[in-house]
């Protein structure tokens, strides 16, 4: 087995709000390799924009980091100081987020910016200036000179998201968290985006962990999948066996979901009821009451994650026990 | 550069429209006051002939309309006109006293903001913490205090039981301390109100979190990122505020004899000398257009989004 960048292992999230303490990540665990796309998908509010603030320890109050350990690098993140937790952001692990519009300071330049993550690490500004010029034209911008002095406002959107993911991989980290980092742009500028990020990891051999609602986007640059429903993990595995061969009962509503040109059906299948309120203490399997194949006992137990093909794991109880059920 | 004179230059000429405006107002509303400024020149046994003679030795007797542009006439000549009461040149009256009201109002704003800037960042990290809690409170029990109770206040404290300030006039620099505060302290809830909620606002901002993701450390975001975007509308508050707090001066220079502009506006209006009021509103006005041209143009260098236009 390659070598892990990052191993999480049962991390949880909690919010505290007025309605209770809602588990919006709830003991989850999950490795991504060297060099790997790991991808997390779900719909909103399943909990992996969350997963991902957490390994980043950016929760914001009312949300606190319950438990669980985040091994990188021989350590566990989650006990670090204050102070040693801002040294691994931005040159350790980068993150860029969902809304390219505002997630660049409107006062500063784009160069400014960019140098200014650079210039953490003691560098001087020659420097500084020299590599965010080369990463602004790696991310593809053209007439770098003028658009290091471009206010984020002059600049469109997907340009934007390159100066974004420029800036976050100039210092190199060794994992790229990438929050939905198409969502806000326009179809066209998507796959454009997609298709730099899959040449830059290539390039500077980052791993990235990716967090989508397209598996369109899934199929073009992960290798590994984990699908999360209501708060936890739910299964996880290599990018083909889950699109050919997915266990859980969600994720197999989720493939239905999907448009395609080849299958020749009039509507697209919808997954029937909403996701339940994480607040209210339950038992069992948060899917339950939404699984067209719910027996007894997912009503009693939750179910964890087990190995039911090679490297492929899932949370259910129909796949315990060997796997006889419906093939 | 060329985009920057011509917005200045039409904002100056929109300046003056207003100046103009207001002069007719000032002049419309003494007009309609009642009261005639001769009567309180001369005895009640003067007889209506010498009246008469008086009013027109002054321009009284004139319609208003042709007053009024005599009036003008002489402000734009640098001639605020001769006092009722106090029969001096109004010009000299204000340039004398204009400076100390400067000097006051100026330190009070610099005492505001110092005080306020600080605490309401610290308020807005704090938020909904006893800190927070205690100084919201605080400011609040100050904006609450009228300026005259206020002074007299501190005046007990500071020139009486402990007299290490001067009671009242100006005697040097100390003297600046006691009025400055009592113009300052009840004024300092809004600009700290201000600060706590537009920090709050920026630390919800995408890129405060980008900020971090980069890996910089929480004070530097706090300032570089944080502060220096709540600041611009603190910033051009300031200015919008100058000629507001020069109002808000008349109670105090007359609390603490303070020699400036707003003792003499109230004298002027105590006695029904049209002629000192009409020439301190008139400044007040162009005080107020051009710090309103500052502001605009210090918050289109504070951000780069707002274009002079």
């Amino acid at each position: 087995m390659k070598d892990k960048v990052i191993d999480i292992k049962e991390l949880c999230v909690d919010f505290h709000t007025q309605g209770g303490i809602v588990k919006a990540v709830d003991h989850v665990s999950f490795d991504i390799r060297k060099g790997e796309v790991f991808a997390l998908v779900g719909e909103s509010g399943c909990g992996k924009s969350t997963t991902a603030m957490g390994i980043m320890q950016l929760i914001r109050s009312p949300g606190t980091i319950s438990g669980g350990e985040v091994h990188f690098e021989g350590r566990d993140l989650l006990r670090l100081s204050a102070a040693e937790m801002t040294k691994v952001r931005g040159r350790e692990i980068g993150m860029i987020f969902q809304n390219p519009l505002d997630s660049l300071n409107p006062v500063y330049t784009i160069g400014g910016q960019m140098m200014e993550g650079l210039m953490v690490e003691k560098m001087d500004k020659k420097e500084a200036y020299q590599i965010a010029f080369d990463m602004l034209r790696d991310v593809k911008i053209s007439d770098v000179e003028s658009r290091m002095k471009s206010y984020p406002h002059e600049i469109s959107g997907g340009m934007r998201q390159r100066v974004m993911i420029g800036m976050m991989l100039c210092r190199n980290p060794k994992l790229l968290i990438a929050d939905e980092p198409t969502t806000a742009l326009d179809v066209t500028i998507q796959a454009g985006i997609i298709q730099l990020m899959n040449e830059l990891r290539q390039k500077y051999g980052s791993a990235v962990l990716i967090i989508t609602h397209d598996f369109g986007i899934v199929a073009d640059i992960a290798d590994r999948v984990g699908v999360m429903y209501a708060g936890n993990l739910i299964e996880v595995g290599e990018v083909t066996e889950i699109f050919d061969h997915p266990k859980h009962p969600y994720t197999r509503l989720l493939m239905k979901a999907l448009p395609t040109i080849t299958k020749e059906e009039g509507r697209l299948e919808t997954i029937k009821g909403t996701v339940p309120n994480l607040a209210e203490e339950r038992q069992g399997c948060n899917f339950a009451d939404r699984c067209p194949s719910c027996l007894p006992q997912c009503r009693e137990k939750k179910p964890v994650l087990l190995e039911v093909a090679s490297g492929h794991l899932c949370a259910c109880h129909l796949e315990e026990g060997g796997s006889n059920h419906a093939r | 550069m060329n985009d920057i004179i011509r917005y200045i230059a039409k904002r100056l000429v929109i300046g003056v429209l207003v100046v103009l405006f207001v002069t007719v107002l000032i002049f419309a509303i003494m007009q309609a006051m009642p009261g005639d400024p001769v009567d309180l020149m001369v005895d009640t046994r003067v007889s209506a002939e010498k009246v008469m003679e008086i009013k027109a030795q002054w321009g009284l007797d004139k319609p208003p309309v042709v007053q009024y542009f005599y009036w003008l006439g002489n402000i734009f000549q640098g001639d605020f006109g001769t006092s009722i009461s106090l029969k001096q040149n109004v010009t000299d009256l204000i340039a004398q006293r204009l400076p100390y009201t400067l000097m006051l109002t100026g330190a009070a704003l610099i005492i505001e903001y110092l005080l306020a800037i600080p605490l309401g960042l610290l308020a807005a990290v704090r938020k909904n913490r006893l800190t927070d809690k205690a100084l919201t409170i605080t400011t609040v029990v100050l904006w609450s205090m009228p300026p005259f109770w206020l002074g007299v206040l501190l005046m007990m404290i500071f020139s009486i039981k402990l007299n290490v300030l001067p009671l009242s006039g100006y005697s040097g620099f100390i003297s600046l301390i006691l009025p400055a505060l009592t113009l300052a302290l009840p004024a300092l809830a809004q600009i700290f109100r201000l600060t706590r909620s537009e920090v709050l606002d920026v630390m919800d901002e995408k890129y405060v979190t980008t900020a971090y993701a980069k890996g910089i450390d929480n004070r530097k975001v706090l300032i570089k990122h944080v502060l220096r975007n709540a600041l611009i509308p603190v910033t051009v508050m300031f200015f919008l505020s100058l000629p507001w707090l020069i109002g808000g001066a008349v109670v105090v220079e007359n609390v603490f004899a303070w020699p400036g502009m707003g003792q003499l506006l109230w004298k002027g209006i105590a006695k029904q000398d049209f002629v000192i009021v009409q020439g301190i509103i008139f400044v007040i006005t162009i005080l107020t257009v051009i710090c309103n041209i500052i502001g605009d143009m210090i918050s289109g260098i504070l951000d780069p989004r707002i274009r002079l236009e």
